[in-house]
């Protein structure tokens, strides 16, 4: 798919595009020549990597540690005067607590509808969005694109009466599939950018021809270029779930707040007391929520590889 | 695309409007005989205290098999007015009485002295829950309980006797205790909290908020209270607050924490668990006043918002609720005091140390928590007030003035909304 | 580019119009409406149009505070958006380099962060700031053999900026790491070759080569996450309530309260069953203005614009 011309790539690359026809074996004398204390500055760049990445991880993990060892602690009680890093009354029973008595099964059901119709109806108005951008020439198409970008400027939050409004005239008001039309919305503007970033890539005289033949434009779309863009799709799929996933305050605002109708953030608020945080249900629940989350992004990281390309860097 | 939209619409509307007629048809045809209907109860209870509040709820559908309660945890009044106002909100509130006033007076909750009369109220409730209820001369709920802070102990770590019967008294005991013990405090508790420390102004003279929006903190008594807060700052952590002075008193790190019957349930475990138990003592006098503190009695009610589509069948649950066995059977467990008179001179309640307590504190020394809509307008400024000179940013004096100039202010703001 | 009728492109736009207009058009000017009602709690049929009176009551509210509000606000944008970018950066070019092992479990570990449910992030992370039980004052006292020592983490005016400033860091990096290493990884690695074959040093490479291929790929996602950083309410509101307040004066703004909590709390004021819709609507319509024109500047400042050319 490297079919990007030449000249979109900004100056710079070019002299060293150019450059790589030059022939291998220039690199690898060149390599072979290192002598030893070159290779130990080499090594010594790859140990300071790894110093680097090991410290990100503690900066990201410590506070993911802490709550996961705190959802084994089964006094409630997260605050305590002297550092502790292991539970003090180690046991399942938050987690049996959160599954058994709460409906933390409902609510994480719950987000999966709200958030997958959201990843739904938002990829379907990206894709299609997208592909009118990135193939037809109409007036505005410039503008709509930034203009895409300007309204998210809105304070939405601040609007939550307006929601409501809308959402009652048609009927969805305090329901998921009305929370998953506002978070769509939410969603569109990154899934075009990228997806259209994407299809820019793809070659134009594949449609062509299948127009040639006889098809029209939206057997061209479903055919041939949704396939093809499959990557892109699935990358802004996730970070559209991601995003839904641990929403909190439109879902606070807008759902019913019956127990059985709200996403898990809500959810497990509704679990805090007005003088208690019981921190060891919270931890649990941590714990649970984001494990779909892992299991998507292990299983889809393929995906980032091929598919994220916002704006369209696909060489 | 769009009309067959539309016609789906109508039809989704036209099955529910189907199904409220006949719903109401049933309901109708059903009176008399037995209640039906399903209540739906936005609340605020979580934990320990919901388990003893679903068993009421358990026990009223068994006994009525045609209604269904929905309890749902929501306390944010603002998204209880926005959804009662669009007619999707719930049939009862159970809130802190503090509320009362602003539900009232915005038309969330509506009136129910014709189910339920002032004078019908003072025959089966305390005056206290009575009154907690009554609003510009209307009956607004039902008195779920009464609630007070008092002092909780552990008797393992201090005797009764060491207990201060003054501020003076108090501050002293705060001093020697943190000396004797490094690292241990005497008494905690969530000290920028405006709910708690009221018990200081009130004792020292001042007025945090009454019916006509009056507050008087900034007043030589109320700057002589926050005075005498502050002075606790250079002997208490640093960034106390209710959850670590819980902390601190399930520990054992602190011998006695100023707290409310919320919190009972959790202290006597932590107690039972460091092998001691839970002592109780009231509000010490302040010195300068020779008063006692006067902490707010409130309380929670049920009210009844203007959504309820079967009014007789929310009363008649609030009336269970609050009747003489279950607020008994109730209160053993929460530590609240019954808002049900008879309720509270069973010889179950009367017997349990901990309701005596927080009855002692009321007869002690107290105010009635306000009801009137401007309450709403006072935790934020004093809030943060108590807070900037609990760290030193300001003098009670600067701080206690501009809080005061706030909430008049905002006090002043609601009545012009009410107004146009 | 191909051909179409214009019904084609029409059919083709409808979804995301339909969404756009519905959702993020259409609530503009029912709120701009609104800002010229004295819709409230006491009023919420019977409401009438007042003229301005709403945005002479909110600037008068929030006064000479609102410049020093946007001052710490794009403080904290700047500060916020200029490290989680770079951050993510640099990470994905660590996980990037060709001699580093077990790519995939780094990676995994790495974005955990992001995971996490974004109020839970609040309630760990206010936490671990605590002054006497935290973690962070905690360890501090161990290393230190100190047990009075400690920073007053939401307690002091800066070290609070600095405290939500990280949290937002670990929050928002995650993203940026996988987009930057999405996009990294669809460089060729010849042409990264190529140039250090032609001499250029490791900046030059990432200056020259990197970053121009990556820019396209950013510079979206970044105006994104500035426009949200600017509308950051929850992590921030959660954590400190916007302070430490230092005074008791009400229209004092506390050392976080960026714009939207400044604003939250200003039309809080009279608490949250009083809400006054028609002071809410205004303050949204005037953040909406700040934001409208800090956005077009931006947009002509990088040239987003120009990456739509083709």
């Amino acid at each position: 798919m490297s079919d990007q011309p030449l000249e979109a790539l900004p100056a710079e690359a070019i002299s060293t595009v150019e450059a790589i026809a030059r022939p291998r074996s220039v690199a690898r004398s060149r390599a072979n020549t290192a002598d030893l204390f070159k290779r130990l500055r080499d090594n010594l760049g790859v140990i300071g990597i790894y110093a680097f990445l090991g410290v990100m991880v503690i900066f990201a993990l410590f506070p993911i540690y802490y709550v996961f060892q705190a959802s084994f602690n089964t006094t409630q009680a997260l605050i305590s005067t002297q550092l502790q890093l292991v539970p003090q009354a180690p046991g399942w029973a938050n987690y049996q607590f959160i599954l058994q008595q709460e409906p933390f099964l409902t609510w994480m059901k719950n987000s999966f509808i709200a958030v997958g119709m959201a990843t739904a109806i938002a990829l379907v108005c990206a894709t299609t969005g997208a592909y009118a951008l990135s193939r037809f020439r109409f007036p505005g198409r410039r503008f709509g694109l930034v203009m895409l970008m300007v309204l998210q400027t809105f304070p939405g939050l601040l609007a939550i009466y307006a929601y409501e409004q809308i959402l009652t005239t048609i009927g969805l008001e305090g329901q998921l599939t009305g929370l998953a039309i506002v978070y769509a919305a939410g969603n569109i503007v990154i899934g075009v950018w990228n997806i259209k970033g994407y299809f820019d890539t793809i070659p134009v005289e594949l449609e062509e021809a299948a127009l040639v033949d006889g098809g029209n434009s939206f057997l061209a779309f479903f055919r041939i270029v949704l396939p093809l863009a499959a990557p892109a799709i699935a990358a802004s799929a996730i970070l559209m779930f991601v995003g839904g996933w641990n929403e909190f305050a439109l879902a606070k605002l807008l759902l019913n707040p019956d127990n059985n109708n709200v996403t898990i953030p809500v959810g497990l608020q509704q679990l805090q007391g007005e003088n208690s945080t019981p921190w060891g249900y919270f931890a649990a629940s941590a714990v649970l929520v984001s494990l779909p989350l892992m299991a998507i992004f292990l299983y889809m990281q393929r995906f980032f590889k091929a598919g994220l390309t916002i704006g369209g860097v696909k060489g | 695309m769009l009309s067959k939209r539309m016609l789906g619409l109508c039809a989704t509307a036209m099955v529910a409007a189907s199904m409220l007629l006949s719903a109401c048809g049933s309901s109708s045809s059903n009176a008399g005989s037995g209640l039906t209907g399903t209540l739906t109860i936005w609340h605020d209870w979580a934990g320990a205290y919901l388990q003893a509040k679903q068993a009421i709820v358990q026990k009223y559908e068994n006994l009525h098999p045609g209604v269904t309660i929905k309890l749902v945890n929501q306390t944010d009044d603002g998204k209880t007015t926005s959804a009662v106002n669009a007619g999707t909100g719930p049939d009862i509130v159970q809130d802190p009485v503090d509320h009362v006033g602003s539900l009232a007076s915005t038309g969330v909750i509506v009136p129910i002295d014709q189910y339920e009369s002032a004078s019908d109220l003072s025959s089966t409730y305390t005056n206290t829950a009575a009154q907690s209820v009554q609003f510009n001369g209307h009956v607004y709920g039902i008195p779920e309980v009464t609630e007070v802070v008092t002092i909780m102990y552990n008797t393992k770590l201090i005797s009764a006797s060491q207990l201060p019967k003054t501020t003076d008294d108090m501050l002293t005991f705060e001093k020697s205790y943190s000396k004797a013990h490094p690292g241990s405090y005497g008494i905690v508790w969530d000290v920028n909290n405006v709910y708690v420390d009221a018990g200081f102004f009130y004792g020292y003279g001042a007025t945090i908020m009454d019916g006509t929006g009056n507050i008087t903190v900034a007043s030589p008594a109320g700057v002589a209270a926050d005075n005498y807060i502050a002075q606790y700052s250079s002997i208490l952590p640093k960034d106390l607050n209710g959850q670590s002075a819980t902390a601190l008193f399930n520990e054992g790190k602190a011998a006695a924490i100023i707290d409310g019957p919320w919190a009972y349930t959790g202290y006597q475990t932590a107690m039972q668990s460091l092998g001691s138990s839970l002592g109780f003592a009231t509000l010490p006098m302040v010195n300068s006043t020779s008063t006692p503190m006067k902490p707010f009695v409130g309380g929670k009610a049920f009210m009844l918002t203007k959504n309820a589509k079967n009014p007789q069948l929310a009363i008649d649950f609030m009336k269970f609720f609050t009747n003489e066995s279950n607020q008994a059977t109730m209160v053993a467990s929460t530590g609240e005091i019954p808002s049900n008179a008879a309720a509270g001179q069973d010889p179950t309640v009367t017997s349990n140390a901990a309701i005596s307590a927080f009855v002692a504190q009321v007869n002690a020394g107290g105010v009635p928590f306000p009801n009137t809509p401007y309450m709403a307008t006072v935790w934020t400024p004093l809030g943060n007030a108590l807070t900037a000179v609990w760290k030193g940013s300001e003098t009670p004096q600067a701080a206690m003035s501009q809080a005061q100039t706030a909430i008049q202010s905002a006090v002043q703001q609601i009545k012009q909304q009410q107004g146009g | 580019m191909l051909y179409a009728r214009r019904a084609t492109v029409a059919a083709f736009l409808l979804p995301t119009f339909i969404i756009i207009a519905l959702i993020n058009l259409y609530p503009i000017f029912y709120t701009a409406n609104l800002s010229f009602t004295n819709k409230n709690a006491f009023h919420l049929d019977n409401y009438h149009y007042i003229g301005t009176q709403n945005y002479q009551d909110v600037i008068q509210q929030t006064g000479g505070a609102f410049i020093h509000v946007l001052l710490i606000t794009t403080l904290y944008v700047v500060a916020c958006v200029g490290i989680y970018v770079s951050l993510g950066l640099i990470t994905a070019m660590a996980l990037n380099h060709p001699r580093v092992k077990g790519k995939g479990i780094w990676s995994i570990l790495l974005i955990l962060p992001w995971a996490v449910p974004t109020f839970i992030t609040a309630l760990i992370w206010k936490f671990l700031y605590d002054y006497n039980f935290g973690p962070i004052n905690q360890f501090i006292r161990v290393i230190t053999h100190n047990p009075n020592a400690g920073i007053g983490w939401l307690d002091q005016p800066v070290a609070a900026f600095i405290a939500v400033v990280v949290v937002n860091i670990w929050m928002s990096y995650p993203f940026f790491m996988t987009i930057s290493l999405g996009a990294l990884q669809s460089i060729p690695p010849e042409l990264l070759e190529a140039a250090r074959v032609d001499g250029a040093t490791g900046w030059q490479r990432f200056r020259f080569v990197m970053l121009p291929l990556l820019r396209p790929a950013l510079l979206p996602a970044t105006i994104l996450s500035t426009i949200t950083t600017f509308q950051m309410f929850n992590t921030v509101y959660l954590i400190t309530q916007g302070g430490p307040f230092t005074t008791g004066n009400i229209n004092d703004p506390g050392a976080t309260e960026f714009l939207i909590v400044y604003m939250y709390n200003r039309v809080q004021n009279t608490g949250n069953i009083f809400i006054n819709y028609g002071h809410v609507a205004t303050v949204a319509v005037l953040v909406f203005a700040v934001l409208l024109v800090l956005m077009l500047a931006s947009l002509r400042f990088t040239n987003l614009t120009k990456e739509v050319k083709r």
